[in-house]
């Protein structure tokens, strides 16, 4: 496949990827699968499998891997660019915007209004990361210690992460 | 998103808690991963060039890790190693989101009425299916109306 093909199938994805990973799954699968029989549905579960254990955004990584099936280094390159682009452009210009409108006082509750949903959406998102994780005692006190070495130590989180990250590691050595 | 915050709020102060909240609102508005708001924090510090930058920088190492993942597809999926660091930095990942929803929780709550708001959404997202972007604009709206 033409890497332009390429290009302007996750230009379109991109554009329609509304709603995070399983908007970005449905959308390849229809794309790729169902439209244009290039790989098969078995392909992009495969791609959801094994970018899961990933660190990083999923959905990106989903459309990196199935780029890279489709059309090398290259395509991959071209996949991601081209799905990023029409997120990363609006997520510019509205940052143009707010900059404008940061000082207007009538905007001021509006504001407020949205960052009260913004705690209670991440807070829902929080529980929800968190409910399949409680396997034993040892992620629930990971969590809580680094939720307490960030807040009250203000450690770095990227250190707290990587920490615990070797902490799994270690814990996983001792158990074989 | 937990890393962004600390790395753009907490450490360089490029962006205030606040500017933060609307960044985050915006990435549950737009289209793709929620990782884009790295592109809004780029911009409202360096520009367009700074916009460019912090996308790049954000999402080359998933993309580079994804392009080996689907080269070497066997040998990483079984890699035991990279799955038992992943299992053990998960929960603290949950944790350090914790800390940003703390921050944004100290500025978000001027006064009762936005509890309430934050109390709906809550409920809204938790039991139903309601879209992120939907919630935002209804907090919005009850905001504007509260600020008359």
């Amino acid at each position: 496949m033409s890497l332009s093909t390429i290009g302007l199938i996750f230009l379109r994805l991109g554009t329609l990827a509304f709603g995070g990973l399983g908007a970005t799954l449905a959308l390849i699968e229809r794309e790729v699968v169902d439209r244009r029989a290039v790989l098969s549905r078995h392909d992009v579960t495969d791609a959801l499998t094994y970018t899961k254990v990933l660190p990083g955004s999923t959905a990106v990584q989903v459309v990196a891997y199935t780029g890279w099936r489709l059309g090398g280094w290259s395509g991959a390159a071209i996949a991601t660019a081209a799905f990023l682009l029409p997120s990363a452009v609006l997520m510019a210009l509205l940052a143009a915007g707010y900059a404008g409108i940061t000082d207007s006082p009538a905007l001021l509750g509006v504001r407020q209004g949205v960052l009260a949903v913004v705690v209670a959406v991440l807070l829902v998102t929080m529980e929800r990361l968190a409910r399949p994780l409680i396997t034993g005692w040892l992620p629930v006190v990971t969590g809580i210690v680094s939720f307490l070495l960030v807040l009250v130590l203000s450690i770095s989180a990227v250190w707290v992460v990587i920490a615990s990250g070797v902490v799994g590691l270690v814990t996983d050595r001792s158990r074989s | 998103m937990p890393l962004v915050e600390r790395a753009a709020v907490h450490d360089t102060a490029w962006l205030t808690t606040s500017t933060f909240g609307a960044a985050v609102a915006f990435s549950y508005i737009t289209p793709g991963p929620v990782l884009i708001i790295a592109t809004f924090v780029g911009f409202h510090v360096a520009g367009v060039l700074g916009a460019l930058a912090a996308t790049v920088g954000a999402f080359i190492a998933p993309w580079a890790l994804a392009t080996l993942a689907a080269q070497q597809v066997k040998r990483f999926a079984t890699n035991r190693r990279l799955s038992a660091f992943g299992a053990g930095a998960a929960p603290a990942v949950v944790g350090v989101l914790g800390v940003t929803v703390v921050s944004l929780g100290r500025e978000a709550f001027p006064s009762w009425p936005y509890v309430l708001i934050a109390a709906v959404a809550f409920g809204l997202a938790r039991w139903t299916r309601t879209h992120p972007a939907l919630l935002l604009v209804f907090g919005g709206v009850c905001g504007y109306l509260l600020g008359l």
